[in-house]
């Protein structure tokens, strides 16, 4: 799906862009920085709910200096934080596009629950990360993240974010 | 309504503020048993002091449970065990 983003916040400067939103695209959306910004592309948007993204998961992630010195292991709060990153990316998506009723700047992770690990995450890896928001209480949005390496599920889970501006 | 009639909707109302009050505590796992909650014991604030990701819980937790849907418009409802069984008893109503 091929989705157009108009240029509905001028203080965004997001023009014209089609998917995939490449990571310049996503650093105008999201306030992270590196070493914490978590998401790479967006490939899939079907507004208003749901978003799949990429992560590449490298032997540079400063994580694996010390996760494990003799084992890199990606950690598994770094894949909650990519998938919650990716429902941010979802949220700015739906403020510039106008679609929400109130125009939110970003969100905070709010609540983590039933999050399984079921394979280890390593360096050369690629994260396939899917989003879908399920519920929603004013500013209190859930959504069900599942994160995929090479067609298997490494992880999945329920994330809350709290939205604000 | 008669006496036996009354009688039946009272005992169908205590029924559902027990269940509810399970629910509640199973669902964002309380350490307090379900009869500790009283009917009227306010839900948020200094009640069982349950905050906003909370609120979200509670409401697909009455979904799941009650098959009503609740909204940002139904906070009313939040405020006591017995506001929500009331709400949920009069949408049932409403459907009838």
């Amino acid at each position: 799906m091929t989705t157009t983003l108009p240029s509905a916040h001028p203080a965004q400067e997001l023009g014209e862009l089609r998917l995939p939103l490449e990571a310049d695209d996503i650093r105008r959306i999201l306030p992270h920085r590196w070493p914490m910004i978590f998401v790479d592309r967006v490939i899939s948007l079907k507004l208003p709910n749901e978003i799949i993204g990429i992560k590449n998961v490298s032997i540079a992630e400063p994580a694996f200096e010390g996760h494990f010195p003799q084992q890199s292991v990606l950690p598994g709060i770094y894949l909650i934080e990519s998938l919650a990153q990716l429902a941010g990316v979802l949220v700015g998506v739906r403020a510039l596009r106008s679609d929400e009723e109130i125009a939110h700047s970003g969100g905070y992770l709010a609540g983590v629950k039933r999050f399984r690990f079921r394979e280890q995450v390593r360096p050369g890896d690629q994260l396939r990360l899917t989003i879908v928001e399920t519920a929603r209480l004013g500013r209190i949005v859930e959504f069900r993240g599942d994160a995929a390496v090479g067609g298997r599920k490494v992880a999945d889970g329920v994330l809350t974010l709290a939205l604000v501006g | 309504m008669n006496l036996f009639e009354a009688r039946d909707a009272a005992r169908e109302r205590q029924e559902m503020c027990l269940r509810m009050k399970k629910m509640i505590v199973e669902r964002l796992d309380l350490p307090i048993e379900p009869g500790w909650i009283t009917d009227d014991q306010p839900v948020f604030g200094r009640g069982l002091e349950l905050d906003s990701v909370d609120t979200l819980e509670l409401l697909l937790g009455v979904e799941a449970e009650f098959d009503v849907s609740l909204t940002e418009d139904d906070r009313s409802a939040f405020g006591s065990v017995a506001c929500l069984v009331e709400h949920i008893l009069k949408d049932r109503q409403d459907i009838l």
